[in-house]
Order: C-alpha cells, then sequence, then structure tokens
C-alpha cells in the first residue's frame, strides 16, 4: 500500500508546533455529543484522540467514536490499550480502524479494570504497551502479523503515538523507557499532563542527552484546571501527578476562577513551547471540552496550519 | 545506597535501550483456563454455574478516595471517570469534582 500519511504525521514532518485534544467516548450509544465535540474542535486542533474505556469504565469504542470524528470532518487519533484485547483482537481492530480511514493510534496500557465499573471483569494484557507498538510497526513496516505469518496486501499503515509520564518515580528511569517505546516503533508521544514545568524541564533535558526529541515528536499534555476544587481534588487523589500549592492558592485567589484556569494553561503552553524538543501540546479539557477555542487562541496556536496535500481541515 | 542503586538501574536500563527493546518477543504460551459453563433452560435465561472465584457480576466499586470495596448501591460513577462511594461525593457536595456534573440524582 503507498504511503497515505495522516494529517497529524504530515504537520510533524512540516515542523509545525501541532495541536490535539481529547474527546471521552459516553457511557451510551449515541454519538452525537463526540461528532458535536468533534465540529467544535474543528480548527482548533490537528487531530484528536478517542479514548478506549477509560479509567476502565465501558464506554462506546474508541474506534466507533473515530468513526464519528472522521463523519464530522475531524481526524481521530484512536487509543488502543492492552487490557481488554488478546494480540488477534487487537490486530483484527487495527485492520478495520485503518480500513475505515483512521491512520493515527496510541498505543497504551491501560488504567487496571478493578478501579472501573466491572472490576472484577477478568483482564487480558496478552501483550504490553511495547509489545504493541512494535506489533503495529511490524504490520507496518515487515507486512507480517504477529504470528510472523505476511499480510499479503493493503497492510495498516498507522502514525503510532504512545505515551510517557515525566512525573511518575523513579524519575531517571522514565526516559529509558521512552526510549524502549521508540526502538519497539513509536514515532510521537504524549505525556501525562504536566503542572510542575520546573521538572518537565529537567526531564526533558534527559530526554534531548539521549537525542530522543530527534527520534520521535513530543507532544506535552496540558489540562486547563476549572476551579480550585478540581485542583485540590487532583492534587490528593489523582496519582502519577504533580499538582503544585502555587497552581492551587491562585486558582483559589481568583475573582473570576476560570478566567484564571485559561490563563495558566495558556502561561503553560506558552512556556512549554519555548522547549528545545517540544513538538506539540495535547490538551486535555477533561469536562470542558468547550474552552479549548479560547485557549488556543489566547495562546497564540491560531489559525492551524495546512498540511501539504491535504485538503480537509482537521480536529 | 539509594543513589546507587539508581546509578546501577540506569546503567542497566541505559544499555537495554541502546540494544533492542527487552520485552520478550511473542510466542505462545499454554496457560491453562478457568472455563466458565452456561446452559440455556426452556425460558432462554442462560444458567450460569458458580465459579469457584464467585459471581462475574459486578456488586461493588472501588472508591477513589477513600480506598474502601463499596456496594455499587451505595456508590456512583460519574461520566468522566471519577468513581466514589457515596459518602465521599457527599463531601463534595455530589458534584463531581473534575467535571462539575451534577451527582446528586
Ligand atoms: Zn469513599
Ligand atoms: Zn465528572
Amino acid at each position: 500500500m503507498s504511503e497515505n500519511k495522516s494529517r497529524l504525521q504530515t504537520l510533524f514532518e512540516q515542523g509545525e508546533f501541532v495541536v490535539t485534544g481529547e474527546i471521552g467516548p459516553p457511557k451510551s450509544a449515541n454519538g452525537e455529543g463526540i461528532r458535536k465535540h468533534a465540529e467544535h474542535l474543528k480548527g482548533y486542533c490537528d487531530a484528536t484522540n478517542l479514548t478506549d474505556n477509560q479509567t476502565a469504565i465501558v464506554r462506546l469504542s474508541s474506534i466507533a467514536a473515530g468513526m464519528h470524528v472522521l463523519k464530522a470532518g475531524g481526524e481521530p487519533i484512536i487509543q488502543m490499550t492492552c487490557r481488554d484485547r488478546n494480540r488477534i483482537a487487537i490486530q483484527s481492530d487495527l485492520l478495520g480502524a485503518y480500513s475505515l480511514g483512521m491512520k493515527n493510534m496510541l498505543c497504551l496500557t491501560g488504567d487496571h479494570q478493578s478501579f472501573g465499573n466491572h472490576p472484577t471483569a477478568a483482564n487480558v494484557f496478552d501483550v504490553d504497551s511495547i509489545q504493541l507498538i512494535r506489533m503495529v510497526k511490524r504490520m507496518k513496516d515487515e507486512k507480517v502479523f504477529a504470528c510472523g505469518e505476511a499480510i499479503k496486501k493493503d497492510e495498516p499503515r498507522f502514525f503510532i503515538g504512545a505515551v510517557a509520564n515525566p512525573f511518575a518515580d523513579p524519575f531517571e528511569v522514565r526516559v529509558y523507557r521512552m526510549e524502549k517505546k521508540i526502538n519497539a516503533g513509536a514515532q510521537f508521544f504524549q505525556t501525562q499532563i504536566i503542572f510542575d514545568l520546573e521538572r518537565f524541564e529537567r526531564w526533558m533535558e534527559l530526554v534531548r542527552e539521549r537525542g530522543l526529541h530527534e527520534r520521535a515528536y513530543i507532544m506535552a499534555g496540558v489540562m486547563p484546571v476549572k476551579s480550585a476544587k478540581v485542583a485540590a481534588y487532583m492534587q490528593k487523589n489523582v496519582s502519577g501527578m504533580i499538582v503544585p500549592d502555587e497552581m492551587v492558592t491562585r486558582l483559589k485567589n481568583a475573582e473570576d476562577q476560570q478566567a484564571e484556569a485559561v490563563e495558566i494553561c495558556v502561561e503553560q503552553i506558552k512556556h512549554i513551547r519555548k522547549i528545545k524538543g517540544v513538538s506539540g501540546v495535547h490538551i486535555m479539557a477533561v469536562g470542558w471540552e468547550e474552552i479549548v477555542p479560547s485557549i488556543a487562541e489566547k495562546a497564540g496556536l491560531l489559525p492551524r496550519p495546512q498540511a501539504a496535500g491535504i485538503a480537509r481541515v482537521a480536529g | 545506597m539509594q543513589i546507587q542503586g539508581i546509578q546501577k538501574l540506569q546503567t542497566d536500563e541505559n544499555r537495554q535501550a541502546s540494544q533492542e527493546p527487552d520485552s520478550p518477543s511473542l510466542h505462545i504460551i499454554t496457560k491453562p483456563v478457568e472455563t466458565e459453563e452456561i446452559s440455556f433452560g426452556e425460558t432462554a435465561e442462560p444458567i450460569r454455574e458458580q465459579r469457584k472465584s464467585g459471581w462475574t457480576v459486578t456488586a461493588y466499586y472501588w472508591c477513589r478516595v477513600c480506598k474502601q470495596k463499596t456496594p455499587v448501591t451505595d456508590a456512583k460513577s460519574c461520566d468522566c471517570g471519577v468513581t466514589m462511594c457515596n459518602v465521599c461525593w457527599a463531601e463534595w457536595d455530589f458534584t463531581c469534582p473534575i467535571c462539575e456534573s451534577d451527582m446528586s440524582k
């Protein structure tokens, strides 16, 4: 199959500072909300992540959600976890998703099912996230299934993404894990939500020391935190994330907390943009998707660039 | 001691990362599987044989805040993913601390 690159990949290769958004599919069989969100993000984000039963809660599937995004004129990034499918199901879904026109995928381990709404469900983890990345790469480059059998024609040619967490401990080891993912075939990364910019900068130094920013595109994860209440909850209850006290206080003291939240997020994006080796931002506006256009505008991310050879404006 | 540990880990990881990724290649393994027999009665209602480990129907959630195993009737899960027991929800006035959805109903 000829090279048919995604808009996301094309923009990275053009050297643009890329912006992606995220949609969490609903706990229902109705795709209208996804299409609305996708419409809303069009022109503000270059592509949109569709989460795969995030937080281990049953939702409309990420691939079906990707179809709704395509119908709305956007570009999906399909998330795929290792929790719910074995290698047969994963490869089958990859073939299906690519046949429907989805060209980006993000490989993740997935939240453990005990935290979701089916805590006694069996998990799969037939492959881990690094094996998943390698499997997708081999399907593309070597044109083989995981068993070694040749894919005779029309192999899926995904632009392969992975996640990185600069905030999990031990700090120094996170970069090696990232390198393993690159060796396995990851082409772009989206990081955990960043609030502690100082720590992120230190992590990026380690990334640059190993030249990883030249081997994969790195997108920094950001989140507009709507209120001091949200910040306090995240600080106390969300693991793998550092919410500085300073941010909580700043929101608490603000007259208009939502305006302050936008201001903080915009400042973060402007700061991140100056860090060498960062190729874009991934805006995760959980439960506050309508604010993304305003953030993109204030952070100077508009107008979104056109991808050479791809006419459609994505979202 | 700890620093030495990390340095060693770094060196080991360094070596691994510069070579091939260290996750093993995929291969076929044999694994004992626990089966659940399902037969159908006249009413076409599935009759499930109980596993040793108990029914597979979810009857509880884990509260993300107090980390307690809570019956589903005493817990709620917001669309955004926040799952808490009702005692913890009360501390947030039954408004989701992430997306501000009304969780009082
Ligand atoms: Zn609780
Ligand atoms: Zn919520």
